[in-house]
């Protein structure tokens, strides 16, 4: 798995300061699309321990509310981005929350993705639709985006 | 800024730029994390009588994340920062009135382009950042928002 970037202390990517993982790769291709250059598997560089503890030890911060992933669409390398969940879950347990950035729905992800769900707390889903633009919403681009709290199934914006 | 190099020269850091930053400041063209910053200014303000405020620069859609906000101020009031602002881009259409952060010189909603850019450059707030002076103009175009890129 390739990741295209890390950016710490982003304030757009879901509630508080968050560390956001862009992993690479996509297949949705979203016309308008904020990160085309994300869309090859290969782009950026290899996921690999020595990131994942640069990763781990900015989420580790107090200021630091939880760890986003998003891309390119995680979901689309999701064994890896399983495992990344399972080991961020027994750093931090659930003093930390993950947000999860995908272009599928929330219905096909409990369909399909259900052991990944169940380690975040909050999914943003749908693909991004330029007819659907709303630079006032919260947290999400087009209009036909959810954010979707996992413990309850409700939206929250 | 002239006048100094007048008489001084350019002196990198110093003089080489449109503008001076003040010593117990980060420059604002560093990319830092708003945390590092305060970090950093939370141990030279003190030695201020004024002019010592704490920028800390974010996207504008911190409007929708109160948490973030309330992280940021609660952290420089815990590292000693007595004056502090948390500046975004704020743009209005005169026209129809919407609010918001403007790609350019026109308005995202009835493209007009009778609109202003606020902003704040030494603490002085201006309904329209175009009209501040040259070196003030300058600073403000050389600032980057408050976050770390990490690729490695």
């Amino acid at each position: 798995m390739n990741y295209s970037g890390i950016v710490n202390c982003s304030i757009v990517d879901g509630i508080g300061f968050r560390t956001t993982l862009f992993i690479s790769g996509c297949k949705h291709c979203c016309e308008g699309c904020q990160n085309p250059q994300t869309w090859d598997f290969n782009a950026g560089r290899p996921y690999t321990e020595e990131v994942e503890e640069i990763l781990f030890d900015r989420i580790s911060e107090d200021y630091i509310k939880g760890l986003t992933l998003s891309g390119g669409d995680p979901l689309y390398s999701a064994d890896e981005v399983y495992e990344l969940l399972v080991r961020f879950r027994e750093r931090f347990g659930d003093t930390k929350s993950v947000w999860l950035y995908t272009g599928f729905k929330y219905e096909y992800c409990k369909e399909h993705f259900s052991k990944i769900l169940d380690l975040c707390d909050v999914l943003v889903d749908g693909t991004y639709k330029c007819s659907e633009r709303d630079t006032t919403l919260a947290f999400r681009g087009s209009r036909n985006q959810r954010v979707i709290d996992l413990k309850s199934g409700e939206e929250m914006f | 800024m002239k006048k100094f190099k007048n008489r001084f020269g350019v002196i990198p850091n110093v003089s080489d730029r449109a503008y001076f930053t003040n010593s117990m400041h980060v420059p604002v063209w560093e990319e830092i994390t708003p945390f590092h910053k305060v970090d950093i200014e939370g141990q030279l303000t003190g030695y201020s009588s004024a002019g010592c405020i704490t920028y800390v620069e974010v996207d504008s859609k911190v409007m929708n994340n109160i948490d973030a906000l309330e992280s940021i101020i609660n952290y420089m009031m815990d590292s000693d920062i007595p004056y502090a602002a948390v500046n975004f881009p704020i743009d209005n259409c005169k026209d129809c009135g919407y609010s918001g952060a403007f790609e350019g010189d026109t308005c995202p909603i009835c493209e007009s382009e009778n609109i202003e850019h606020l902003g704040r450059v030494t603490g002085y707030l201006s309904s329209d950042v175009r009209r501040f002076n040259y070196g003030k103009q300058s600073e403000f175009k050389e600032r980057v928002d408050h976050e770390e890129h990490i690729l490695i």
